[in-house]
């Protein structure tokens, strides 16, 4: 495994060498100076010989789960929820059908609406479906761009979930333990193979269950790598690690393992809990520090150009001429730091207000320190073929930090006063109950675009890992990605709120062979509520589910199915069937509609 | 009296009240087995014992207790081992130690922490293990517990098949060894520089097996 990556990694290097001195003469935009700094440290961490121990082939032979939480529910007709994925399906904007005063905008143009715009619900064809218009914009990479629709080409959009309950807490556990018993990331973790079965960073430990009691691994802090492994560093002058005594111990510890395992039928568990503890400890760990500081600042490249770089702006999104901002209405109201102030934002150009990155880049909290464990737990420091973790739980925190914010003024409340914000530094909450329709549009937009760039990233690292057995280690790895709820748009277009009955649930994986999406939706939401009358995505009835709407457990059984593993909600049938001849998994109902 | 006759009314209904004829219970062998060994057909996380016990079991083995060997440290500043602590117990007692220091919350543990079986675990105790068979106080604790005496002889008896079934009780109390572990522990001797080494082996051994944390 290993050897075929670095192969593929050199050729990788001079590729991205080629590109940067070809620049746009390729076709590829130029990388910055910094792009080709972090390229270059990448591509020699890639390419030297280490002094590491060699690695484990075994430890890529299990399926492999990384479930991205998108803490405080953003709005997701913007990416994975598309609202009309046939194109001509039944859809409202709102109670009049009106967009001017709708939440359901996907594009700007000229015309008679706020800030001398007009909004749309636009998409673009991908695969066979229409999805929302920023698919047809680029994603940035560390070595230039490419068309985000080419993320699609393994995902899996499960929409109309409905969670029965309105919770952050709650309804974000729930995407991982949908009946309160064993979460999809400890059954993962039960069949893993590698030494940390299950890991985690911001937390998850509170929703983790094994059904065999294997354990969860927090990481925190500025070292997470470190953190996970320094009980195994420093351990070269243990016997029981030496090739020759260890060797002896541990063959009496297999004949009591035996017994023990008649005695109790997980005591073999942990025998296969202290190998993992020996293997580790007989590998040498360096730089980890180093490592993890290089692959988050790789990820948080990608992060700040997705918000700041104008190369990858979308016309209509990011850009549209003429369009700016207005005092007092709400398309253009958002929160704005920490205290959730309200602003309107009041510039002249809507392309300027992530601004100019400069040296404190904008960024989704804990976003780039999560997809540098994810890459680093599921394939190791390079050199060596080893796959530290199976079950990877990334929780992202609720904001959008560092945003630039250039004319936005703040309405005075009985205890802030009101202030203007000239081209300072601000964070806005993702639970956008009091964000307006346009600002939605922009902010989400980047922030979409920024994580489609980190899992296209993350993807084609794994593209290139050939695995024993055939294929590669992606095609034995679900991303999930979901979020505590999507949200229900208002009438208005002056917010959206918890939109726990009608979420949605995307995943990412090579056994899903083309862009696929389940679900129906009911396209006026008018039984939500009198003030979400529209076709935000709450849930509709599946002929499949007997006339249930989909619930949080086919999504579950879902990801079960794909994993290979057993579904924490048995009674609640997966959206998906899997071929074991092929490993592809194929939908197992019908196709999606609005009803 | 009330109460007696009470009773004496209440005794035949509750004997007579076994159904009679082809419905009644019987609890042979193999039922009373089920019944037995049911508890491991219960879909249960194993528990793996906490710190104190942990703890405990190295005090027993190695004369630990009151020693500055890092064994009190390692367990008990470690989250990995689980166990119960009480946030009282950390108040300043005015000097320059704490009233209860082994009841400390470290590192934010507090309440009772079931801990489950995990590498890390296994990580700290080889390196514990290792650390109290190779010295010279730890190691001639264990081993007068081995051979049953108090004081060591000048120069140690080699592994009888008795003395190695000693060796595994120290860790696993009233349990008697079968044939093949006995065997397994033996072969350690093999290639062995000296008597002293081939019990250290053997402790480790026994030390780091993981069953002995698992309930």
């Amino acid at each position: 495994m290993c050897k075929r990556c670095e192969e593929k990694n050199e050729l990788d290097r001079r590729d991205f060498l080629k590109k940067s001195l070809t620049g746009i003469g390729s076709g590829i935009m130029l990388a910055s100076p910094l792009e080709i700094f972090l390229g270059n440290v990448l591509m020699g961490m890639f390419s030297r010989a280490t002094a590491l121990a060699a690695g484990d082939e075994s430890s890529f032979l299990d399926q492999k789960l990384v479930n991205i939480s998108m803490a405080n529910g953003p709005s997701r007709w913007f990416w994975d929820l598309p609202l009309r994925p046939n194109g001509n399906d039944l859809f409202q904007y709102n109670t009049n059908n009106d967009p001017k005063t709708s939440m359901l905008i996907t594009k700007l143009s000229s015309g008679s609406g706020p800030g001398g715009a007009i909004g749309s619900y636009a998409t673009t064809k991908v695969g066979n479906y229409y999805l929302p218009y920023l698919w047809s914009g680029k994603i940035a990479t560390p070595t230039g761009s490419t068309n985000m629709a080419n993320l699609a080409s393994n995902m899996l959009m499960m929409r109309g979930i409905n969670l029965m309950l309105d919770s952050h807490e709650l309804d974000r556990y729930k995407q991982l333990v949908p009946a309160g018993s064993d979460s999809l990331t400890g059954l993962v973790a039960d069949a893993a193979t590698t030494p940390l079965p299950a890991t985690g960073i911001n937390g998850g430990g509170g929703y983790y269950h094994s059904k065999k009691g294997v354990s969860y691994q927090n990481m925190s802090g500025n070292n997470p790598f470190t953190t996970a492994l320094s009980p195994f560093m420093n351990s070269s002058g243990l016997k029981t690690t030496s090739s020759d005594v260890g060797s002896m111990i541990d063959r009496a510890l297999d004949v009591m393992k035996k017994h023990a395992g008649e005695k109790h039928k997980y005591l073999p568990n942990s025998f296969q809990d202290r190998l993992n503890a020996k293997k580790l400890m007989s590998t040498q760990f360096s730089n980890l520090q180093q490592t993890f500081s290089t692959l988050k600042a790789k990820y948080e490249n990608l992060i700040a150009r997705s918000f700041g770089d104008s190369s990858l702006f979308l016309n209509g999104v990011d850009a549209a001429a003429g369009i700016g901002g207005e005092l007092n209405n709400s398309a253009f109201k958002m929160y704005l730091d920490t205290s959730s102030r309200i602003a309107y934002y009041t510039g002249s150009d809507i392309s300027s207000i992530t601004g100019t990155q400069g040296t404190t880049s904008t960024s989704i909290s804990n976003l780039s320190a999560g997809m540098a464990v994810a890459e680093f737990m599921l394939m190791g420091p390079s050199g060596a073929p080893q796959s530290f973790s199976s079950s990877i739980n990334i929780a992202l925190g609720g904001t959008i930090t560092n945003l630039i914010i250039d004319h936005a003024v703040s309405i005075a409340t009985s205890t802030i006063a009101e202030k203007d914000y000239n081209n300072v530094r601000q964070t806005t909450n993702v639970d956008a109950h009091e964000t307006g329709a346009y600002m939605q549009m922009i902010l989400f937009s980047r922030y979409f675009r920024a994580l489609s760039s980190c899992l296209y990233e993350l993807i084609g690292r794994m593209k290139a890992c050939n695995v024993q057995g055939g294929g590669t280690l992606f095609d034995r790895t679900a991303i999930a990605v979901n979020s505590e709820f999507t949200r229900s748009a208002r009438n208005g277009g002056d917010g959206a709120d918890h939109g726990w009955a009608g979420t949605c649930y995307s995943v990412f994986s090579g056994m899903i062979p083309q862009t696929m999406i389940v679900g129906h939706i009911n396209h006026t939401g008018k039984d939500f509520g009198s003030n979400y009358q529209s076709t935000w995505g709450y849930g509709a009835p599946m002929s499949e589910f007997l006339g249930q709407t989909g619930l949080i457990g086919n999504a579950a059984s879902t990801v079960a199915t794909l994993m290979n593993v057993p579904t924490p909600t048995p009674n609640n049938p997966s959206y998906v069937t899997k071929d074991p001849s092929t490993g592809k998994v194929h939908s197992a109902v019908a196709e999606p509609k609005n009803v | 009296m009330k109460k007696i006759i009470f009773s004496l009314v209440l005794i035949p209904l509750l004997t007579n009240c076994t159904p009679q004829g082809s419905g009644e219970l019987h609890f042979d062998d193999s039922a009373a087995r089920s019944i037995a060994t049911a508890y491991l057909d219960y879909d249960v996380s194993p528990y793996s014992v906490d710190r104190s016990y942990v703890e405990s079991v190295f005090d027993q083995v190695f004369g630990t207790s009151g020693n500055t060997d890092g064994v009190e440290n390692s367990i008990y500043q470690n989250t990995v081992f689980g166990g119960a602590c009480d946030r009282y117990a950390a108040s300043d007692n005015g000097g320059a130690s704490y009233e209860f220091p082994r009841q400390q919350c470290y590192t934010g543990i507090d309440a009772v922490l079931p801990a489950n079986s995990n590498p890390m675990r296994y990580s700290f105790t080889t390196r514990i293990c290792e650390n109290l068979v190779n010295g010279t106080n730890t190691f001639n604790s264990a081993m007068k517990k081995v051979l049953n005496v108090s004081s060591l002889p000048g120069t140690l008896p080699a592994p009888t098949d008795a003395t190695i079934a000693r060796a595994y009780q120290l860790f696993f109390q009233a349990e008697v060894p079968p044939a093949d572990v006995i065997s397994a522990l033996s072969a350690l001797t093999q290639n062995s520089s000296s008597t002293k080494e081939s019990w250290q082996r053997i402790l480790t051994t026994v030390c780091v097996s993981p069953e002995w944390q698992v309930f």
